[in-house]
């Protein structure tokens, strides 16, 4: 009974997804013959099921499940939120991919879920045995993903340069990891802590691996190269999946690692704050002259990414709360520009010129297409630009020194609208297209909410600022006192 | 006093701006009605607020303050003055006129258009009535989306790239502005404890560090100074200016260069005013240049929208000479020459397009002899062009004497010297601007222009309304310098 409560404090969630995962197997088996739009129900039912079960956790019963290898408090839930949001909208965008599928239809709902798991075990990870068995779970499921599509030369290719950059990162991860153990004896991220000393330059060098191993997952600077092309050359469901849920899980790590591990480590924090500016100008300058659209939105979310990690290479409590409020505009704004993008076209070869004056022949997608592009850009009474200030602002709080900092962001934000608006322009101006896309109705759903999502939500922004204040107030206060302890 | 209300007067081209879509709009007509009459509604709502409003007693000033972003100490909160209700009223005429004004410029897709420019018209509102530090940036922002679809599309030439040209320059001077806010916000949090985006509160504290106060000067002035333009930073305006359909010039250049000027008053003198003394003679100097530089190189355009467009910088470099002068007689000289510009550059734009309906070349050497065939059109243009010069009793007159008058009287001993400058540049005003006339009106008239359509209503309507308040405000300038008048006499007492 006491492990039935600990399950359902803990990790209810990710056992009704893992049970998600065996269950659409045994349909499978099942039946060959079993109906898509019954595998697609099941999907959305487990994924809300689970979304429910993270809503009303009681923290106060002992959480140390599994000897203590995941972390149990309000920040790891939402970031469960976020992902079960994540996996519900590319759940959705997938019915039309799906339904032209001959096969496989099971398979492919089936690696949705095993890389939500991993993507959720990977953000509530509180030791690094735990993190490298999620970050592998979420990486082999992208892998499969990616390269769905076998008969597809671009699809494989794109697999392929996935999975030879993320396996190198994953060394390097588990380099990082070796180096750290060697030092603490411990895998849990509070001993770890606690038994390296803040000038050893081993605890540097394994604080590095680890951090620059997760790039990958960011698709932040030494990581970044994969995100084109394997945008490019996944069906676009899968590509909007990647483009933001291994993203948030691993900045959920990212916020977990910095604060609890490396938080006395003393170059981790400038070290991130150097990737976030190199990945946002990465992002921004090689978006400049990029006309195709899918590699478009992959320099955009890596300067995006950007963003967040400048504000998570600050470390207090204010700066946690920003880069949650952002990362929470940022699912609805990505997956509303790649609905949009879906709508249009599923070529992946979609270029500027092929969505000119699409506005005038596919009003609906090209204006949540629009919506979404300003809302990354910062669009005033959107989303967007109230998560966008927020992120200058608790740079700014971080005091004067940081001045500059806060310039080259802005810098950034400056170059981004050349390449948004380029995209608007092209996109509103008279001009002809050969757009023919077949509608999805749920596509249409999802790309609907999440452009409603943008445009409304900005006027209570103030209850995400609450609410992501109070989560990272009380997850830092909760560091302090293991600190103590 | 019930039914003033700030937050409707922003509302009401917001929602029209929406209603425009739904399918009952589904004729040009029917667009171009509504269009007109919501503005209309509009005009003679914001009349209500001038007949209302008391320049002598403070209680009068409007304002409205709902909790927004609690946590971050932003409230939406919306005020009136003197000068804002005049930057205001100066807005729903021009717009109102611009809207009139679109019949034969904008071809196609109407709805979108007319959609666009009542967004932008809530957003410049939203600017001068923002009485929180956040408000007014984001309406600042707001801003930029519509004006740059409308110079995009609706735009000739090489509208795309001015387009951009004019995004990228207003957000690059947002950066510093948004700097300085933020450095402001920041530093009243440390000094008070107290968290707040409020003017009262952000922008009349006086014990910000030396430092901060010069920093965000700067950063207020480079982002108000693209917006005016001052000279090194106005290239975006002549090719925005150029591009952009007649209708929209007249926007730009009536309303949203004063949103800069606005700005300069409103945070640089009014938060700032010890940093602004020691900042009066540069920017009396800049005044010089814009007036002197623009001038001479309004002289060799050709194209004559592109001579107005210099113009236009020429003559906010009065606006300038009159806020260095940091006296009362100066300051309400600049706020007149706003005002005054505002109609005098709207009404040249007319023309222009006008002329460029019929003729469709702005090339001066390809134009001559109209004023045969285009009576009308050419005495209205003479009123207004002599305005733009400086001529007694027309609008432009009691703002250039004001802010020179303001300059020679000036305690600051190196603006007094320098007047002469700024006065020889409005020698060159004339010049160019008569030229200019000549060129257009006067002259041998060509066989292919000798059969071009006489002046239509709704362009003798705007002209004629045009006219009548650059007279008005001429003849007798207290009509509207009692609005804003005391308010500045007010702030030099203090």
């Amino acid at each position: 009974m006491e492990l039935f409560f600990d399950i359902k404090n803990t990790i209810l969630p990710e056992v009704i997804v893992a049970a998600g995962f065996v269950g659409v197997f045994i349909f499978c088996i099942l039946g060959r013959r079993l109906n898509k739009r019954f595998l697609f129900i099941f999907n959305i039912v487990v994924l809300l099921a689970a979304f429910f079960a993270t809503l009303s956790p009681d923290f106060s019963f002992s959480n140390y499940i599994f000897s203590g290898m995941t972390s149990v408090c309000s920040l790891s839930f939402l970031f469960k939120q976020m992902i079960l949001v994540g996996g519900i909208f590319a759940v959705l965008l997938s019915e039309r991919y799906v339904l032209s599928m001959e096969k496989y239809a099971g398979e492919y709902y089936a690696l949705l879920l095993s890389a939500i798991l991993g993507a959720m075990l990977l953000s509530c990870s509180d030791n690094f045995l735990m993190m490298t068995v999620a970050l592998e779970l979420l990486g082999i499921s992208s892998y499969l993903l990616c390269g769905f599509s076998s008969d597809d030369r671009f699809s494989v290719v794109a697999m392929m340069k996935y999975f030879v950059v993320g396996s190198v990162a994953s060394c390097i991860v588990l380099y990082g990891i070796s180096l750290l153990y060697g030092l603490s004896g411990s895998f849990q991220f509070e001993a770890v802590a606690k038994n390296i000393t803040s000038g050893s330059y081993i605890a540097v060098l394994g604080g590095v691996f680890v951090v620059s191993g997760l790039c990958f997952k960011l698709a932040a600077v030494p990581f970044y190269s994969w995100a084109s092309d394997v945008y490019r050359g996944a069906s676009f469901p899968v590509a909007a999946f990647l483009s933001v849920v291994p993203k948030v899980a691993a900045f959920g790590l990212l916020i977990r690692l910095l604060t609890v591990v490396f938080n006395n480590v003393w170059i981790i924090y400038p070290f991130v704050a150097i990737i976030a500016v190199f990945t946002m100008f990465v992002g921004n300058l090689l978006a400049f002259r990029e006309k195709n659209l899918r590699s478009l939105m992959a320099y955009s979310s890596i300067a995006q990414g950007g963003y967040v990690l400048c504000v998570i290479s600050l470390g207090s409590a204010l700066s946690i709360s920003a880069a949650l409020f952002y990362l929470i505009a940022y699912i609805f704004m990505n997956f509303c520009a790649w609905g949009g993008i879906g709508l249009l076209s599923e070529d992946r070869h979609v270029t500027f010129d092929s969505v000119r004056g699409a506005v005038y022949s596919k009003p609906f997608a090209s204006v949540c297409l629009i919506i979404s592009v300003l809302a990354l850009s910062g669009l005033p009474f959107s989303i967007g630009f109230f998560s966008k200030f927020y992120v200058f602002q608790s740079v700014a709080f971080a005091g004067f020194v940081l001045l500059p900092f806060l310039f080259i962001i802005l810098i950034n934000v400056f170059l981004s609208f050349y390449y948004y608006f380029s995209l608007v322009r092209q996109i509103v101006l008279p001009g002809y297209n050969q757009l023919s896309q077949k509608n999805g109705i749920k596509i249409k759903i999802a790309t609907l909410f999440a452009a409603i999502f943008i445009l409304f939500s900005g006027f209570f922004s103030f209850l995400f600022i609450e609410y992501s204040q109070e989560i990272s107030m009380e997850y830092m206060s909760g560091i302090v006192t293991s600190e103590n302890y | 006093m019930k039914i003033l209300s700030l937050s409707a007067l922003i509302l009401l081209p917001l929602i029209s701006s929406g209603m425009l879509f739904f399918p009952f709009f589904n004729t040009i007509r029917k667009i171009r009605c509504f269009a007109q009459i919501s503005a209309s509604i509009h005009f003679l709502y914001m009349l209500l607020f001038l007949a209302m409003y008391n320049p002598f007693s403070p209680e009068s000033a409007l304002s409205e303050v709902y909790k927004w972003i609690e946590p971050l100490g932003i409230s939406f909160s919306l005020s009136l003055d003197g000068i804002s209700l005049i930057c205001a009223v100066l807005t729903s005429f021009v717009f109102l006129m611009a809207i009139v004004a679109s019949k034969h410029h904008i071809k196609e897709h109407q709805r979108f258009y007319y959609s666009m420019v009542f967004l932008l018209q809530a957003a410049v509102l939203g600017v001068f009535f923002a009485h929180d530090m956040f408000l007014f940036f984001m309406f600042w922002e707001l801003e930029l989306i519509p004006m740059y679809f409308l110079i995009s599309i609706w735009g000739s030439g090489k509208k795309e790239a001015s387009a951009m040209k004019f995004l990228l320059y207003t957000f690059g001077g947002s950066i510093f502005m948004l700097m300085s806010i933020l450095g402001l916000y920041y530093c009243h949090y440390v000094q008070t404890g107290m968290l707040t985006m409020d003017m009262d509160y952000i922008g009349l504290y006086n014990d910000y560090p030396e430092i901060v106060k010069y920093l965000a000067f700067v950063g207020f002035f480079v982002a108000f100074g693209v917006k005016l333009p001052v000279v090194p930073l106005h290239s975006w305006l002549p090719s925005a200016h150029v591009d952009a359909p007649a209708p929209v010039s007249m926007m730009l250049a009536g309303v949203l260069l004063k949103l800069g000027g606005y700005g300069l008053i409103r945070v640089n003198l009014f938060f700032f005013p010890d940093i602004f003394v020691k900042f009066a003679f540069a920017v009396f100097v800049l005044g010089i240049i814009n007036i002197v530089y623009a001038s001479c190189v309004a002289f060799v355009q050709s194209d004559i929208k592109r001579q107005v467009a210099y113009s236009s910088i020429s003559h906010m470099g009065i606006f300038l000479v009159g806020l260095g002068a940091l006296n009362a007689v100066g300051m309400c000289g600049a706020v007149f020459q706003m005002v005054s510009h505002g109609l005098i550059s709207s009404g040249l734009f007319m023309v222009i397009g006008m002329i460029y309906l019929r003729t469709h070349t702005r090339d001066i050497s390809l134009l001559g002899g109209l004023g045969k065939v285009l009576p009308g059109i050419y005495y209205l243009t003479l009123v207004v062009v002599f305005a733009s010069i400086g001529i007694p009793l027309l609008s432009g007159f009691p703002g250039e004497m004001m802010s020179f008058f303001g300059a020679f009287i000036s305690e600051n001993e190196l603006v007094r010297h320098f007047v002469f400058a700024g006065m020889a540049g409005v020698i060159l005003t004339p010049v160019y601007m008569l030229n200019m006339v000549r060129g257009v009106f006067g002259g041998v008239l060509f066989e292919k222009f000798k059969k071009i359509e006489r002046m239509h209503v709704h362009e003798a309507v705007v002209m004629i309304s045009i006219v009548f308040l650059i007279v008005l405000t001429g003849v007798y300038p207290g009509s509207i310098m009692k609005i804003f008048a005391p308010m500045i006499e007010n702030f030099f007492s203090i």
